[in-house]
């Protein structure tokens, strides 16, 4: 029983190495500058998702096709506002991997608070993190289950 | 149980023949509830409308202005206070120095007005503000002195 | 007689379950013990405080007031959201402090200073803070008895929360909403006795009361045996000192926080000095096989499925789906609502009814299936509250700057009171926001997986049956947790 035990924790270990090491697997070695269009409206932002790789330059072109909205990037502390009839530019480089939200910045009617996109910076590590951890612990006590299963 | 409710009785017998009497404690408690009730909100409206006198509010909405029609005195400088009650509206008075380029729902502008001349000036809302925008107007009357 | 033995003998009721390695005391997460209780009420200075009616009085009054100006401000203050009290104390201010403190941490200490009942139970009483020893006011008639359950707020909950994209974004909703609980509730006190309208009606007690078994903090009798000597049961049927309690629970029974609304009635009326308030381990009622009952089985589901449909409708990118909960359309809302009920009272259930038909028939059928689907709901508890602390998150880091212009001018009409006016919206560490999310699931995750271990022997006596019998539960808490990392950092 011993012994199955060790194994089980060094399997476990190294499981978790593996799991650290490609938690960061994807991740583009050069940077690529991206380009993208975002028009904000009542109560969206098209397109409501963006993607792009860590590291890479954004540059965000942003217009507003009803009323004044703003723009504010969650974790980059970016902000901005945007009047229609005018393009804003917004340009930063994207440091911080995972999911960021990105809001209004302006008060721009009832929905306001709830007119948020989403901005992807692959490779996502704390969702990664968080499905390793799961992964993990699940594994574990699905293990302890069994484990338990066996003792009558 | 029968034990119980024989206790229960004979004490609620007792007791019932005196109501408690009613400490300081319960008048203090009365006059935190009376100014929490009645103190409160009626000074809450007194402030407001204190806070309110001798300004005109203008609530700027999709799309119009409420009201839309002002009346002034010429040469008397009075005061105007613009709210929006959803967008980012615009506000002008054309004719006169008085103009609001962002009007931010949520904090209210104050503006002081004086119009030299009797006359109907309007005023218009300054920053797109939706479909309906170009026809959101009003007209502020000003009478001679 | 050990210290672990002599508690067992005079809290009969702290959960004991059988073990599989003899001997040892349960722990939570292999750290703290099961029946860990630390009494607070042993400071003397506490106890003269929890007697004194004062105690409840002052933070109710205080809420009140602010529930005047919040009712107010919705009538007649600015329909902007963020400029209005309304919407910045409830959604912002209260539901985190709810989830992030109150909850979590002190059950349901807020039924003990809401202001919603305190008119009708003012009334009621026919004092502020002193007891008047005469028959209370009104009907007093008894709750009918097939209505007492959670069935009945589960539903009133469901109807909420189909509209609320609208009432969590205009005052005027809010107001509607919560002035016609306080209405609807003062009016059940002059006809039902006590706190039933707080007990069976109130959709803000639902879930509190669920997710009370949670909570880190109870009160209890501190040694039944006093109790069992002591008659006159004062707790139950009042005294000179107090009333009855008003939660219509029995303090020297009282083995769950579900309905117990931390008033400190019993304090008051206790000859013996009997009732403490004690600090304990996350979890510990969830493991209390008493009164358990599918209504509260489908609080949880509700409760879970609300958090991750708010997720998706209010912190996600699809505009369709904020259209429909915005009632842009009657045929989109009522997509919406359709959706919302069908996952929260359908979905979500038939999940939990696969899986614990799994976990039924892997133990060998030893156990009514009804029992096990009951039991097993329990542990959907822990995720789901930490689920709700994730979202939580995400309303109060990037709005709640909101509250310091608010109490300035509560009412957006330009006021200035503290000087607060014009401070700007500002979003705060909303870098550590996802990082924050995705702890609290995984948290939320290993609890509930701790807790479902032990239901799950709780449920089926024999160590191999419940053994098998959890390992579909950990897939389905897996699968819960993964969705809702998706939702939050995905």
């Amino acid at each position: 029983m011993m012994k199955t035990r060790r194994y089980m924790v060094v399997a476990a270990g190294l499981l978790l190495a593996a799991g650290v090491f490609t938690v960061r697997l994807g991740a583009s070695p050069l940077p690529h500058p991206r380009t993208i269009k975002l028009e904000a409206s009542q109560w969206r932002y098209t397109p409501g998702i963006v993607t792009v790789n860590e590291g890479d330059p954004v540059t965000l072109i942003i217009t507003a096709s009803d009323v004044t909205h703003g723009f504010f990037l969650d974790g980059y502390n970016v902000t901005q506002t945007v009047t229609p009839g005018q393009t804003i530019t917004v340009r930063f480089v994207a440091t911080r991997s995972g999911r960021w939200m990105f809001r209004c910045a302006v008060t721009c009617g009832a929905f306001h608070p709830y007119m948020i996109g989403w901005l992807r910076v692959q490779p996502n590590v704390t969702l990664r993190l968080g499905l390793l951890a799961v992964g993990m612990i699940g594994a574990t006590a699905v293990y302890a289950a069994w484990e338990e299963g066996r003792k009558l | 149980m029968r034990t119980l409710m024989k206790v229960v009785s004979m004490r609620a017998r007792q007791r019932l023949l005196r109501l408690r009497a009613i400490g300081t404690g319960e008048f203090v408690a009365l006059g935190i509830a009376a100014v929490v009730l009645v103190v409160g909100p009626a000074s809450v409206f007194a402030y407001g409308r204190w806070m309110d006198r001798n300004v005109l509010v203008v609530h700027a909405q999709q799309w119009q202005y409420a009201p839309n029609v002002l009346h002034a005195t010429a040469g008397v400088p009075f005061r105007i206070r613009l709210v929006s009650e959803d967008v980012v509206h615009g506000f002008r008075i054309i004719g006169l120095d008085a103009q609001v380029t962002e009007l931010i729902p949520g904090k209210s502008m104050d503006l002081t007005v004086v119009a030299p001349k009797p006359g109907t000036y309007v005023y218009m809302c300054t920053t797109y503000c939706g479909l309906k925008h170009a026809r959101m107007f009003g007209r502020l009357i000003v009478a001679p002195r | 007689m050990s210290p672990e033995q002599g508690l067992a003998a005079e809290r009969p009721e702290v959960p004991t379950i059988p073990v599989a390695r003899g001997g040892s005391r349960e722990v939570f997460l292999g750290l703290v013990p099961v029946d860990a209780r630390f009494e607070l009420t042993k400071a003397p200075w506490l106890r003269g405080l929890l007697r004194s009616r004062w105690t409840t009085f002052l933070p109710t009054a205080l809420n009140l007031f602010l529930f005047l100006v919040i009712l107010a401000a919705g009538v007649v203050g600015t329909p902007v959201g963020n400029a209005n009290i309304a919407i910045v104390f409830i959604w912002i201010l209260w539901w985190s402090a709810l989830m992030l403190v109150l909850v979590p941490f002190a059950s349901r200490l807020w039924c003990g200073m809401c202001p919603l009942p305190v008119l009708g139970e003012w009334v009621q009483r026919f004092s502020l803070v002193t007891r008047r020893w005469h028959r209370p006011l009104g009907l007093s008639l008894k709750w009918p008895k097939k209505l007492r359950s959670m069935w009945l707020v589960n539903g009133v909950f469901l109807g909420v929360a189909a509209f609320s994209g609208i009432i969590t974004t205009r005052p005027w909703a809010t107001v509607a909403l919560l002035g016609s609980i306080m209405v609807l509730g003062t009016g059940l006190f002059l006809v039902y006795e006590r706190r039933t309208f707080c007990r069976y009606l109130c959709p803000v007690g639902g879930f509190l009361g669920l997710y009370a078994n949670f909570a880190a903090l109870e009160i209890r009798p501190k040694s039944q045996p006093v109790c069992v000597g002591h008659k006159s049961k004062e707790c139950i049927l009042g005294s000179v000192a107090g009333h009855g309690c008003p939660w219509l629970e029995q303090p020297t029974n009282l083995k769950r926080n579900t309905y117990c609304g931390l008033c400190f009635e019993c304090f008051r009326c206790c000859s013996q000095d009997n009732m403490g308030l004690y600090v304990r381990p996350f979890g510990t009622d969830l493991l209390v096989d008493s009164h358990r009952g599918l209504d509260e089985s489908w609080k949880a589901f509700i409760m879970l499925g609300a958090a991750a449909v708010y997720s998706a409708t209010m912190m996600g990118p699809w505009g369709t789906l904020k259209d429909w909960a915005n009632l842009r359309s009657i045929g989109g809302w009522a997509l919406f609502a359709a959706g919302l009920i069908t996952v929260l009272a359908g979905v979500l259930p038939a999940l939990h009814g696969a899986t614990a038909w799994l976990s039924w028939r892997l133990a060998g059928r030893t156990v009514p299936f009804r029992r096990v689907f009951t039991n097993f709901a329990y542990h959907l508890v822990p995720i789901g509250l930490l689920a709700w602390i994730g979202f939580s998150f995400a309303i109060l880091l990037p709005n709640g700057s909101y509250v310091i212009r608010i109490i300035s001018d509560p009412f957006g009409w330009g006021w200035n009171l503290f000087g607060t006016a014009h401070f700007a919206w500002t979003p705060v560490l909303t870098s550590w926001l996802p990082a924050l999310q995705a702890a609290a699931l995984i948290f939320g995750f290993v609890y509930s997986l701790d807790v479902a271990w032990k239901i799950a022997r709780q449920t089926f006596p024999a160590p191999a049956a419940a053994a098998r019998a959890v390992v579909p539960q950990i897939v389905l808490l897996g699968g819960i947790t993964v969705a809702f990392l998706w939702l939050f950092v995905g």
